[in-house]
C-alpha cells in the first residue's frame, strides 16, 4: 500500500505541476483580456541591430499601451534551427525575419496569411505590386515585405589604380570581369599589410549569383519545385572561371577559410567582390567609403543586366494570439519613418515610396552611398524576382559545400553539378 | 526471522512470480519484507528511472522509429521502411563523414593516451607540490571543450599563428592548417591529446597501485627502466589501459563541440573535418531530415557497440587482472 501511496504522491506532484504549467498559460490568456499583449519578435544579424529594433519597439509599446514587445536576436548560423524546433512545436514566435524559407514554412501551415489584414493592419498603398507578390506563396500574403536589396560588384578603387589597371565600364561582361580580376592578380602588388592582392573572388559563393546569370539567359530558375535550368546549365556557368581557376587568380579559398567571418575584399587583399549590395555596411569601416566603387552586376550575352531587387520579409507565425496587433507591429518595423531614421539601410532599402522619399541619409552610415547605388542601377533592374523553392535553404547550403570542394580542387564542373543534382533530389 | 528475511530474496529473485503463487504456509509473513525492501529500492530509483525512460530510452526508441520514417520536423514521420539505411550506401558525405571520423579515433585515441600516461608517469613520483602540477596539468580537460578554446585553438593554426611560426623556426613551411584539409584533422588531434587530464588522473590511480616489491624484484635483477616499463607497467596496468582506452575511443567517435565550432557548422573546409555527429546534425537540423539523421545515430551506435564488443573479446588476450591465476 505504501507503494501506491508513494505513485499516488508523485503523480499528484506532478499534477500540481502541471496545473502550475497551466496557471501560466491561463494567465496569459486572462491578462489578454485585461488588455495586455505580449509579443515576441526574432531576427538575425549583427549586434547593431539589437538596439535599433529595441528603439522602434519602445515607439510602438508607447503608441499602443498595453503591447509589451520582447526581442529575441540571433545569428543567422543557429536562426533556423531554432525556428524548425519551435515550428515542430508549434511555438513560433509572432513575428520573424524571413528568407526564402517562406516557401517551406507557408506550404507547412505555420505562418499566419496575413492577407485579409491587408488594407485593415497592413497597408501597401505606396509599395511596389512587384515587391507585394514577391512576398506571396501561392497568391496568399504570407510574407510583409521591408526591404529589398541587390546584388552589385564591390570595387576597392585604392588597389585597382595601385594594380594599375584600368577601371571596368559599367556594361562590362562576366568574360571582361574574370579578365580584369586575372590582371589585378597579375600584377603581383601588396596591400598596407604586405599580404598580396588578388582581383577578386570566384562566383560560386552564391546560388544567387547563378540565377542571375541564368535570368540573363532568359531562364527562369524556379517554377515551383521545378527548376528551369539543367546540369550543363549549371557546368556552362562554372566554366565562366575555369582559366581564372587554372591561373589562380581568384582569392584563394584556403585563405577565405582562414579570414571568415571576414572576407577578403573586407581584408583589402581582394579588389573586387561581387555580392549583396547590404554588404556596404560591413565593407565600409574596414575598406573605407572613400575606397569602394559600387558597379551593378556583368551584362549576360546578350547585353542585358536583368537584375532584380528581392524583398526581405516579415512573417508571423500561425500559432499567434494577437494576430491584429502583430500584423500591425509588422507594418510598422516594415514601414515607419522613425523606424526607417533608425535602421537605415541596414534591412535593405526601405519599400514605402513616401517613406523613402522623405528618409535623410545621416552622414558616415553609408545609406547615401547605398541609396545612390540602388537609383544608379534601377534602370538595370528589369527582371522580376524569381521564385524561391521549399528547400532552397538546402540547395544554397549544398551549393556552397560543393562549390569550397571544387574550389580546393578536390571535384570538376561536372562532378558538382551531378551531385548537386543527385543531392536536390531532381 | 533475520535469518529468513535475508534468505527469501535470493530465492525470490529467481522465481519471484511463480514463489508469490505458490500457497506455501509463511509466505505472506515473509514476502512482505521482501517487497517492503524492493518498493523503498524502487522509490527511491524512481527520480532517475523518470529521467531515464523520459530522456534517454524514450527518445531512443522514437529515435529508431523515425530511422525508417521521413520526417521534417513539421508534418507527420512518413513510414519508408529501410529506405534512410539504403541511402547511407550511396551517399559521399556519409562515407566522407565516416573516413574522418575514423582517423579521428585511430590516431586521436593511441596519441591521448600515450601522452596521457606519459604524463602521469612523470607525476607519479613524491616531489613536492605534486598536487599542484596534477590540478594544472588536468586545467586543459576543464577548458578545453570550451567555446574560447575552440576559437584560440582556430586562432593558433591560421597563417602566421603560433603553429606556422614554430613551423618556420624549424624550416617547415606548412602555413595555416585552418585553410589545408590535408591538416585540419591533426588540429583536432592535437586539441583532443591536450586534453588529456582524464585518462591522466587515471592512470595515475593506477600507476599507484602497481606494489612496488615488484619494481624492487627488478632492481634486483638489474632491469632496465624499459624493461621495467614493459614488463611491470604495462602488464599491471593494463586493465586500467583497457578502460581509458574504452572511454577515450567512444568518446572520439561521439566528438562534436570542438569541431563544430572551428569550422562553424560546416565541417569544412572541403569536408575534412565533417565528423560522423557534425554531419548527422546537419542532416538533423539544417536540412530537416531527422529520419534520415535517426539512421546515421543509429548506424554509430550500432559501429559502436560492435568494436566495444570486439575491444572486450580481445582483452582476455592483453588485460591482466590482479589476482588472476593465469
Amino acid at each position: 500500500m505504501r507503494y501506491t501511496r508513494t505513485i499516488g504522491v508523485v503523480a499528484a506532484a506532478g499534477v500540481a505541476l502541471g496545473a502550475l504549467a497551466g496557471c501560466s498559460s491561463d494567465e496569459s490568456a486572462a491578462t489578454d483580456e485585461g488588455g495586455s499583449v505580449e509579443l515576441t519578435v526574432t531576427w538575425w544579424g549583427n549586434e547593431s541591430r539589437i538596439e535599433k529594433y529595441e528603439k522602434s519597439f519602445e515607439i510602438f509599446e508607447e503608441e499602443h499601451p498595453g503591447v509589451e514587445i520582447t526581442g529575441v536576436p540571433s545569428d543567422y548560423g543557429s536562426y533556423w534551427t531554432s525556428r524548425s524546433t519551435e515550428g515542430a512545436a508549434r511555438e513560433l514566435p509572432d513575428l520573424m525575419q524571413f528568407d526564402g524559407n517562406l516557401t517551406k514554412y507557408a506550404h507547412n501551415g505555420l505562418l499566419l496569411d496575413a492577407s485579409e489584414y491587408v488594407g485593415d493592419t497592413i497597408d501597401f498603398t505606396n509599395v511596389d505590386e512587384n515587391i507585394v507578390k514577391g512576398a506571396q506563396v501561392d497568391g496568399k500574403q504570407f510574407g510583409i515585405p521591408f526591404g529589398v536589396g541587390g546584388m552589385s560588384l564591390f570595387v576597392n578603387k585604392a588597389l585597382v589604380e595601385k594594380a594599375g589597371v584600368e577601371m571596368l565600364d559599367v556594361d562590362y561582361t562576366w568574360d571582361e570581369l574574370n579578365a580584369w580580376i586575372g590582371e589585378i592578380t597579375d600584377a603581383g602588388i601588396t596591400n598596407d599589410d604586405g599580404q598580396p592582392v588578388y582581383g577578386g573572388n570566384d562566383h560560386g559563393a552564391a546560388t544567387q549569383l547563378f540565377y542571375q546569370w541564368l535570368v540573363q539567359k532568359g531562364i527562369e530558375p524556379w517554377d515551383g519545385e521545378t527548376p528551369g535550368f539543367s546540369q550543363q546549365d549549371i557546368v556552362d556557368y562554372l566554366a565562366l572561371e575555369d582559366e581564372g581557376l587554372a591561373n589562380g587568380a581568384f582569392y584563394p579559398v584556403d585563405r577565405t577559410t582562414q579570414v571568415a567571418p571576414l572576407d577578403g575584399f573586407s581584408m583589402n587583399e581582394s579588389a573586387s567582390s561581387l555580392t549583396y549590395a547590404s554588404f556596404y555596411g560591413r565593407y565600409a569601416p574596414e575598406v573605407g567609403g572613400e575606397n569602394i566603387v559600387m558597379l551593378p552586376v556583368p551584362s549576360g550575352e546578350s547585353g542585358e543586366k536583368a537584375m532584380w531587387f528581392g524583398p526581405s520579409n516579415y512573417a508571423i507565425g500561425a500559432n499567434t494570439e494577437h494576430p491584429e496587433e502583430a500584423t500591425e507591429l509588422a507594418d510598422f518595423l516594415a514601414r515607419d519613418a522613425r523606424v526607417a531614421e533608425i535602421f537605415g539601410t541596414d534591412r535593405g532599402i526601405m519599400v514605402d515610396t513616401e517613406t523613402r522619399a522623405g528618409f535623410e541619409p545621416q552622414e558616415g552610415t553609408g545609406d547615401a552611398e547605398v541609396l545612390a547605388y540602388v537609383d544608379s542601377v534601377e534602370q538595370y533592374a528589369t527582371a522580376v524576382t524569381p521564385q524561391t523553392p521549399e528547400n532552397f535553404a538546402s540547395y544554397e547550403a549544398e551549393w556552397l559545400r560543393l562549390n569550397e570542394e571544387r574550389m580546393y580542387g578536390n571535384i570538376t564542373a561536372e562532378e558538382f553539378a551531378e551531385q548537386w543534382w543527385t543531392e536536390a533530389g531532381l | 526471522m533475520s535469518v529468513i528475511t535475508e534468505k527469501v530474496p535470493v530465492t525470490r529473485a529467481a522465481s519471484g512470480e511463480t514463489a508469490a503463487r505458490r500457497p506455501v504456509a509463511g509466505a505472506r509473513i515473509r514476502r512482505r519484507p521482501h517487497g517492503q525492501n524492493n518498493r523503498a529500492g524502487y522509490t527511491f530509483l524512481l527520480p532517475w528511472l523518470i529521467g531515464f525512460i523520459g530522456l534517454t530510452a524514450g527518445p531512443m526508441i522514437a529515435s529508431l522509429y523515425l530511422s525508417f520514417t521521413e520526417y521534417n520536423l513539421f508534418s507527420p514521420p512518413e513510414w519508408i521502411g529501410l529506405d534512410n539505411y539504403a541511402r547511407l550506401f550511396a551517399d559521399p558525405r556519409f562515407q566522407q563523414s565516416a573516413v574522418v571520423t575514423l582517423t579521428y579515433v585511430l590516431i586521436g585515441t593511441p596519441v591521448k593516451l600515450v601522452v596521457s600516461l606519459a604524463v602521469a608517469m612523470l607525476l607519479n613520483n613524491n616531489r613536492r607540490g605534486q598536487s599542484f602540477y596534477r590540478s594544472a596539468f588536468y586545467v586543459p580537460s576543464l577548458v578545453g571543450a570550451s567555446v574560447a578554446i575552440a576559437i584560440v585553438w582556430r586562432a593558433m593554426f591560421i597563417d602566421d599563428g603560433v603553429v606556422d611560426r614554430i613551423g618556420a623556426f624549424f624550416g617547415i613551411d606548412w602555413g595555416g592548417w585552418v585553410g589545408d584539409p590535408n591538416y585540419t584533422i591533426y588540429m583536432f588531434i592535437l586539441l583532443a591529446a591536450w586534453q588529456f587530464g582524464a585518462p591522466m588522473v587515471i592512470f595515475l590511480a593506477g600507476l599507484k597501485d602497481i606494489p612496488a616489491e615488484l619494481y624492487e624484484a627488478a632492481d634486483m635483477d638489474g632491469a632496465g627502466r624499459w624493461r621495467k616499463f614493459v614488463s611491470i607497467t604495462l602488464p599491471t596496468l593494463s586493465p586500467v589501459l583497457f578502460f581509458n582506452l574504452l572511454l577515450e575511443m567512444i568518446n572520439a567517435f561521439q566528438v562534436f563541440g570542438s569541431a563544430f565550432i572551428i569550422s562553424n557548422g560546416s565541417g569544412g573546409p572541403a569536408g575534412s573535418t565533417l565528423f560522423y555527429t557534425l554531419y548527422l546534425y546537419q542532416r538533423g537540423f539544417e536540412d530537416q531530415q531527422l529520419g534520415y539523421a535517426s539512421a546515421l545515430a543509429w548506424v554509430l551506435l550500432v559501429v559502436i557497440g560492435i568494436v566495444t564488443a570486439i575491444f572486450f573479446r580481445s582483452s582476455k588476450m592483453w588485460v591482466h587482472y590482479g589476482g588472476d591465476a593465469r
